[in-house]
């Protein structure tokens, strides 16, 4: 006999609790909505929201976004919206600073280049993409000496930096977790456990299925992270392509982390691995990164992958003994779009044929925009004909536990 | 599992598939779909049936360029010749493709081989081609379900390469082409010398444009030797064995890779056991 599924009825349904649904949760619970959040696994992110490298772009990075992408608009226009969010949801929100060492003029001619666009973007009234002022420190170029002060145990190759003070790291997990309980406080329900396995469209509304429940929703927003194609080809909205890109992340322990105070990195030259390494949130260090293309199913960690993490550390900090001090190793996934140019940029869109659906991708630099998500998708779904009125009694900082 | 950095005809057919999925999926105009190997030679081509029969070359030549350039047509028009694409395209009479939906295959940071795909506008033609690499790196195959003209295709291409395999016979290049002579399918089995796609497109061509099997046509035309529209076009002259009238939905079937005799003995045994 077959199982009787229980059947739910909500206005909006949000698949995957990661960092961009429970984000976007957060947003919607300002309005007069039922929503309900539907996450295949236990808990709030546990898949890109936790393998990551915990930062924050809060300055020069942001701005060597392509502009005129989706990328770079919402990252910019996260900026400031960050020291706001962690005093209101109360999570830990450290600004390391970002140092981008300078090898050579080629260097230097870049990075005066993006300090030039900073400059532009934190000043020019006229930029489309103004960071208000009081939330963007300038960027400033430090000679060798400076570079010394700001860290003792830097090699003596580099002849510069630039310097980035605006750089933070939070912990990834601990930002979702504070958006979903602040959504759940303000009616947002949770269901945990729930693959979605089928779709279908009856009469304009979309109908979930999973082994429990029959979803029946008037809006989806698929933000299901690195499975989002998959999602999306249930409902034949997939109107975007990606490749599932495999990074590779080395932890070391806090007494290494007590002598590197600003995440550090140089340009990687004809090599698609990034070259960085990074104090994290709680006083320890993350380093690699070793980027593949590859099946989503292969997550294996690699030794090449672990000795490049240590070949940059050891590039850039070369007197301490970085083989004795790891913590552990990770691999993590995220979407890259466009990635035979290399021009990733965030999807965030109602497809073509499928009404009253949106989909989220993210890829790098997905946290460090989860601001301004949950915006992004109300000004998408208002332009579609959606209308969404504001709820009187929506409290910005209240928590409930969402695992019942 | 990880990926093998070697283009074979099963991934080719894979990303095929997976183009032909997305385009379905997003309404959009049928066309042609095209990989070719790391030398810019077809590995498999397939033409949906209402798609327009010169998105056949085209898409043929997108992957082409994506494989010889090892790069995409958007980024050599617009970072590489910014808008002087046309002096390449010159100066390879022709050939050089920088419209978009030209990419390159990229395994484990090498280019592979490239896609192309013709048939939409230039914003749809990247999608596709986009979707056909993204495909390359899913485990799992892409559903279909295409027109009457390109499955009766597959399923001969089927039947030949089971054929081939099965009597141990040297792999062979398989087309098919539809009564117009335009191709809807061309495949190259793995270890094939690329020598033998073009071989198998005019054996294929020349039963389409005299409704007759390749080698039948000079018992009528007498022996012409040149081809009687040139090389360039799709119009190509060989009556050796190998290519087969079929003449029903679909044209001809055009079989190279081994002797010419033995050609004619694997197209008309594989069309046997689909009783065609």
């Amino acid at each position: 006999m077959p199982k009787v599924l229980e059947t739910i009825n909500t206005d909006i349904s949000i698949i995957g609790a990661g960092i961009a649904g429970s984000a976007i949760a957060r947003e919607l619970s300002k309005y007069d909505l039922s929503i309900t959040v539907i996450e295949q696994k236990n808990d709030i992110g546990l898949e890109g929201t936790t393998t990551n490298h915990a930062l924050v772009c809060q300055g020069a990075d942001s701005l060597t976004f392509r502009p005129g992408t989706l990328h770079a608009e919402l990252n910019i226009k996260s900026i400031p919206l960050w020291p706001k969010l962690a005093e209101e949801l109360n999570f830990k929100f450290r600004r390391i600073g970002g140092l981008w060492l300078i090898r050579d003029n080629s260097d230097f001619k870049k990075f005066q280049k993006m300090y030039s666009r900073a400059f532009k973007s934190s000043l020019d009234p006229k930029s489309p993409l103004l960071i208000p002022e009081g939330s963007f420190i300038p960027l400033k170029f430090l000679n060798k000496k400076e570079l010394k002060n700001e860290e003792p145990e830097i090699s003596d190759e580099f002849f510069g930096a630039l310097y980035d003070p605006n750089l933070a790291t939070v912990n990834p997990p601990e930002v979702a977790k504070a958006y979903a309980e602040n959504a759940k406080a303000n009616g947002t329900e949770f269901l945990f456990n729930t693959k979605i396995n089928n779709i279908k469209r009856v009469s304009g509304k979309f109908e979930l299925y999973s082994d429990k429940y029959i979803i029946k929703t008037d809006i989806v927003i698929n933000a299901s992270g690195i499975e989002a194609d998959k999602i999306a080809e249930l409902a034949k909205a997939r109107d975007f392509s990606y490749v599932p890109f495999k990074g590779t992340i080395v932890e070391f322990d806090d007494e290494l982390g007590k002598m590197i105070n600003h995440e550090t990195l140089i340009l990687p030259r004809g090599s698609p691995h990034m070259q960085l390494i990074s104090p994290t949130y709680d006083g320890k260090l993350r380093a690699g990164i070793y980027l593949e293309m590859t099946f989503r199913s292969n997550k294996e960690i690699k030794d090449y992958a672990i000795k490049h993490a240590i070949n940059v550390s050891k590039t850039l900090y070369p007197g301490l003994p970085f083989e004795n001090h790891i913590l552990k190793s990770f691999t993590g996934f995220m979407a890259m779009t466009n990635p035979d140019t290399g021009w990733h940029d965030f999807v965030i869109g109602i497809p073509e044929f499928v009404p009253n659906w949106v989909n989220v991708i993210l890829g790098p630099a997905g946290v460090s925009a989860s601001p301004m998500l949950g915006k992004k998708v109300v000004e998408i779904l208002s332009k579609s004909g959606v209308r969404f009125e504001e709820k009187k009694n929506y409290q910005p900082s209240i928590r409930k536990g969402v695992i019942s | 599992m990880s990926l093998n950095n070697t283009l074979n005809l099963n991934l080719a057919r894979k990303i095929i598939n997976a183009m032909i999925s997305f385009s379905m999926d997003n309404n959009m105009l049928p066309g042609s779909y095209a990989v070719t190997d790391s030398g810019g030679h077809v590995v498999a081509l397939e033409r949906r049936d209402s798609a327009l029969p010169a998105t056949v070359d085209l898409a043929i030549d997108k992957a082409w360029t994506a494989s010889v350039m090892k790069l995409s047509a958007k980024v050599l028009d617009q970072v590489i010749t910014r808008g002087e694409g046309w002096r390449l395209n010159v100066k390879y009479h022709g050939r050089m493709t920088l419209i978009h939906g030209a990419i390159p295959l990229i395994i484990q940071g090498e280019v592979v081989g490239g896609i192309g795909h013709s048939g939409e506008s230039i914003e749809g033609d990247e999608k596709i081609a986009q979707a056909g690499f993204a495909g390359a790196y899913r485990e799992e195959e892409f559903e279909t379900n295409v027109e009457k003209g390109l499955e009766i295709s597959r399923s001969i291409a089927e039947s030949v390469i089971n054929y081939v395999n099965s009597n141990k016979l040297k792999p062979v290049a398989i087309t098919i082409t539809d009564v117009n002579g335009w191709p809807l399918l061309i495949y190259r089995m793995d270890g094939t010398p690329y020598g033998f796609v073009e071989i198998s497109r005019s054996r294929a061509w020349t039963s389409s444009a005299f409704k007759l099997n390749s080698h039948e046509v000079t018992k009528i035309v007498g022996e012409i030797i040149e081809c009687p529209n040139g090389e360039d076009s799709n119009e190509r002259f060989n009556t050796s064995q190998g290519g087969i009238y079929i003449g029903n939905i679909i044209g001809s079937l055009g079989v190279a890779g081994n002797s010419p005799e033995e050609d004619y003995k694997i197209a008309t045994n594989s069309l046997k056991s689909l009783n065609i």
